[in-house]
């Protein structure tokens, strides 16, 4: 069991997502970034899918009221085990009655703790996932709060080659992201596919989408981040009926300022669509602070099977090399 | 690195671990033997130390991979020579393929040399820092 000494608002119990409700309007929730809660699972030898804990707010306390094996992966959230501190991206052991602090991150958005067994609260239409704005699902269907008991499954004691513990390489080290001539090198560049209004833009609009430099607002949270720049307009402006969106689709609301749809996004919407980010991205914008500088740009269906399968193999990698560090314990 | 190093990297850090000198595997077919030379410097360090003169101790590698004096998400170095860490903290990263395995300070001392750069292939038990006895300094 983990207990929840301090939390900010807005921290919640996420696996990777809800699928397959959406007709029902009931959108995926799931981590924002999906890769670092997978890594973290895989090194434990989890399932990619259990759930963990997503931090967007700190800072973080937290007891441990058995000994577990656990990963905390994202931003560097300079983690502290009692007094002693840990590098991000780490895997490790933690005693009965061992305390947690996570601190705001320097750079980065979002933390996930994940631990050997998977945090044990009921599966709702499929998945363990908070979904917050219907109030079900992850821990008593709400963000956590101080005082919070959360159940962990019983899982296999684990030892690691070094009691250290091991660490894993951050994907933004493995990953290749898409290129932009224009980028400055802090720029964060997502790539992204046109999506079924595209071509109503005007020349200048999609010009501006491709080579402006759009920031990350503070109007940004897990159901959509919206963006500041330039104003991106229709040649034709009319009303269209709902359709069904999915976490990337890039809006442009009348405003003319665009909004990405993430994990709580909703199931449907009215704003055309421009273009969608490549799911393989999305977990770098998940890591994007308001502020951010970001850049599309336009990559084909191929282009995007490739970052799939790019992603995939750095899972499996990870998944694979853990597996060698790490044994079960008998006796658990 | 490849498997079949990985695979014999293990090998020999079990032996190592195990105080075991020589090792021989055969099915009639093949042969494989494998005789490590003494260990001057068995993980975890406890090499010759004079503890009254202070004298240095080497901290070696715990794995064979690549030697990372810096996590990508930070912008410090683990360690600086003239920095003073306590026992169990972390030194340095070698790393393996997408993981890291912790060099680990054995005892709390200071920093006086380092003996590898960043992205230096390393050994099992290849010395990377030269640490002081805290008592001695």
């Amino acid at each position: 069991m983990i207990e929840i000494i301090q939390t900010p608002p807005l921290n919640s119990v996420q696996d990777l997502g809800r699928f397959g409700y959406r007709s029902y309007g009931i959108g995926c929730a799931g981590a924002m970034d999906r890769v670092a809660l997978a890594a973290g699972n895989l090194a434990l030898g989890n399932g990619a899918n259990l759930a963990g804990i997503e931090f967007q707010l700190f800072p973080v306390q937290l007891r441990f009221h058995c000994d577990i094996a656990i990963a905390l992966t994202g931003a560097d959230c300079s983690p502290t085990l009692d007094v002693h501190s840990l590098p991000p991206w780490w895997v490790v052991n933690v005693k009965a009655g061992q305390v947690l602090t996570l601190n705001s991150p320097l750079g980065g958005m979002r933390s996930y703790l994940a631990v050997a067994g998977g945090i044990d609260v009921p599966v709702v239409l499929g998945s363990r996932s908070t979904q917050s704005r219907d109030g079900f699902g992850g821990f008593a269907g709400r963000p956590l709060r101080a005082g919070d008991q959360l159940p962990t499954a019983p899982g296999p004691a684990l030892q690691f080659r070094d009691s250290f513990g091991l660490g894993i390489q951050p994907p933004d080290a493995v990953l290749k992201g898409g290129y932009h001539s224009w980028a400055a090198p802090d720029d964060l560049i997502l790539r992204v596919i046109p999506a079924s209004e595209y071509d109503q833009f005007d020349a200048a609009s999609l010009h501006a989408f491709k080579t402006a430099s759009w920031t990350v607002t503070v109007q940004s949270n897990r159901m959509g981040y919206r963006l500041a720049g330039t104003s991106l307009q229709r040649m034709n402006p009319t009303e269209m009926r709902s359709q069904a969106i999915v976490a990337g689709v890039i809006q442009v609301p009348p405003s003319g300022e665009p909004i990405i749809q993430l994990s709580d996004g909703n199931s449907a919407g009215g704003y055309p669509k421009i273009a969608i980010v490549i799911q393989s991205d999305l977990w770098r914008l998940a890591q994007a602070a308001p502020g951010r500088s970001l850049r599309f740009v336009e990559v084909s269906l191929d282009d995007a099977r490739a970052a799939r399968t790019e992603q995939a193999k750095y899972l499996a990698d990870v998944a694979r090399l853990c597996s060698y560090c790490r044994s079960s314990r008998a006796g658990a | 690195m490849s498997e079949a190093m990985h695979s014999m990297s293990s090998v020999v850090e079990l032996l190592r671990r195990n105080g075991i000198e020589e090792f021989e595997v055969w099915d009639g077919a093949s042969h494989f033997k494998l005789v490590l030379p003494p260990a001057e410097a068995a993980v975890p360090v406890t090499a010759a130390v004079d503890f009254k003169t202070g004298q240095g101790v080497e901290v070696t590698s715990p794995a064979s991979g690549t030697f990372v004096a810096r996590h990508p998400s930070r912008s410090k170095d683990f360690v600086a020579v003239g920095d003073i860490k306590q026992q169990g903290e972390c030194m340095a990263l070698i790393q393996i393929g997408p993981i890291y395995r912790p060099v680990v300070a054995p005892f709390a001392g200071k920093i006086v040399q380092t003996l590898c750069r960043p992205g230096d292939a390393v050994d099992f038990s290849l010395p990377l820092f030269v640490l002081q006895r805290q008592a001695a300094i």
